[in-house]
């Protein structure tokens, strides 16, 4: 199906493709897979091929000046400026009175709303984003998820952030503790990096380094510590289970726009489309589940990944609306 | 990965992260600037301008997903203001071909006669010429910066489909020009070590 589009590529579809300039400039394994392939299977379309490459290369190489003194000299500069306060012009009001009335009408409004209001961020199906906290750490949300904060944060100093869905936290060090709410989790720690996911019944807990507790909110059992490299899940009404040796690589390989697949079955990738992208998907064949896939996949775009997937198990995808059909090759 | 890192130092008061900012995206600013004037002051002045910018707000500037195309978007404003290309009505904001850009490609070789590089050189700035300002912009930006056409087309103030067609016209436009691609392929032979 996908193949279609290729067969009528001229010249200038070759080289105003994304995903072939990625991999004329940056090629990895998937790229490379899938150009070569592309070119075994449409032999005739391989010279253009070769000669698009050549001219993103061309196109990619503007004169560029080496080593330029001037570099050190506008740096003095920016440092110099940096050390005098800037001049800040003052408004003149011509009614002062009126002006500050408002401007103390203001303030409250301001005060109540900035006491009582929450920061939420959300992303869409298939886009993640990166915020950086208050305190100045950082947090990745992951596709279809939500984050929320308390807005007073910057003046109370209290970490606490809800989540629904997935984020990967990098938290500062500031010797003070630092919350997360997801679902019956709550996760509390001092500096450490950590992945944390809650979707629908599941909540997992994955630590990359530091050390975090976690607490069932709903006050069963008890709180679990855990240590770089160990996470921790929680299905719904069963007890929560600790994991030694969990791959931290793949379970963050989302904030890289990867997915890492280390014989990972299918199935779970469809949950992924489901999660991040909002697919639901039919399998034709219910065998086509049960394969694992080893190796990483880009997911930049959903097309990266369903092109990819479709690719290395030799099936077809069609799409209709929100639904993928995975039908396997004759 | 390397520019987040400078990213949130630099977010977090350290001036370390602002100068390694600076010293990663300073040729390139300067190369971008180049392709829009040739006056070097106002070049440096607006590195200098858009650096001390990013000090002094460095509580309100939000990180964006990007740092690359933030700089040169910043950048670009800064220089256009001061160039006074700044676009003072709307219809001039929306073809944007007020703001001259030139874009030179390299054909410098060892092994390749003065004349001859001459000759090259003249023979490839014809064909840039029969683009339009906006077009070599995308183009450099494209290729050359390696940046998205989504993140091309804020630059540009334009929606990304119109980007992708400003991009695919341009090409277009070599090819009729010059028949094929044959002599952008020679240059970049020529050049490789």
């Amino acid at each position: 199906m996908m193949n279609k589009d290729y067969r009528d590529y001229r010249m200038e579809d070759f080289l105003a493709d994304e995903y072939f300039i990625r991999w004329v400039k940056f090629p990895d394994a998937a790229t490379d897979a899938f150009w070569q392939q592309l070119s075994a299977d449409m032999p005739d379309k391989a010279p253009l091929m070769r000669e698009a490459r050549e001219v993103v290369y061309a196109l990619s190489t503007p004169v560029l000046e080496k080593n330029d003194p001037a570099r050190e000299k506008v740096w003095q500069a920016v440092l110099e400026n940096i050390q005098q306060p800037p001049v800040h012009r003052m408004q003149r009001y011509r009614r002062p009175l009126l002006a500050a009335a408002s401007v103390l009408l203001l303030l409250t409004l301001g005060a109540v709303w900035y006491f009582t209001s929450t920061v939420t961020v959300r992303t869409g199906y298939g886009e993640t984003r990166e915020i950086t906290l208050p305190d100045h750490s950082s947090l990745i949300l992951n596709a279809h998820s939500t984050a929320s904060y308390a807005r007073s944060w910057p003046v109370t100093g209290k970490r606490e952030v809800s989540l629904q869905g997935e984020a990967f936290f990098d938290v500062k060090h500031t010797g003070d503790t630092f919350r997360v709410a997801a679902g019956p989790a709550r996760v509390t720690v001092l500096g450490t990096a950590f992945n944390v996911r809650h979707r629908e019944d599941i909540t997992a807990v994955v630590l990359q380094r530091g050390r975090v507790r976690v607490d069932v909110t709903d006050g069963q059992g008890q709180p679990a510590f855990l240590l770089p490299g160990e996470g921790w899940t929680y299905a719904h009404r069963r007890p929560p289970v600790v994991v030694h040796a969990v791959d931290t690589l793949a379970a963050t390989a989302w904030t890289r726009h990867e997915l890492l697949l280390n014989a990972t079955k299918v199935k779970d990738i469809i949950n992924v489309l489901k999660d991040n992208y909002g697919y639901t998907v039919v399998l034709q064949d219910s065998t086509i589940g049960e394969r694992e896939i080893k190796g990483r996949i880009p997911m930049q775009k959903e097309k990266d990944l369903l092109f990819v997937l479709s690719r290395i198990l030799d099936i077809d995808i069609q799409q209709k609306n929100d639904t993928l059909l995975f039908t396997a090759r004759q | 990965m390397q520019d987040k890192e400078l990213w949130s130092w630099y977010k977090s008061g350290e001036i370390t992260g602002l100068e390694g900012l600076y010293n990663a995206y300073y040729m390139p600013l300067t190369n971008y600037g180049f392709k829009f004037t040739e006056d070097k002051s106002f070049i440096e002045e607006s590195i200098q301008d858009l650096f001390l910018k990013l000090w002094r707000n460095r509580d309100s500037i939000v990180t964006p997903q990007v740092v690359k195309q933030y700089l040169l978007l910043s950048f670009r404003r800064i220089l256009l203001r001061k160039l006074e290309y700044s676009p003072s009505r709307l219809e001039e904001a929306f073809s944007g071909e007020h703001v001259p850009f030139y874009l030179e490609l390299s054909y410098e070789h060892p092994l390749i006669r003065a004349e001859r590089a001459a000759e090259l050189k003249k023979k490839v700035d014809a064909l840039m010429d029969t683009l339009t300002h906006r077009q070599r912009e995308a183009i450099f930006l494209k290729y050359y910066e390696d940046l998205s056409y989504e993140e091309i087309a804020e630059i540009l103030q334009i929606n990304t489909g119109g980007t992708y067609k400003l991009v695919y016209r341009a090409l277009e436009r070599l090819r009729e020009q010059f028949g094929d691609f044959s002599l952008l392929v020679l240059l970049y032979l020529l050049q490789r070590r």
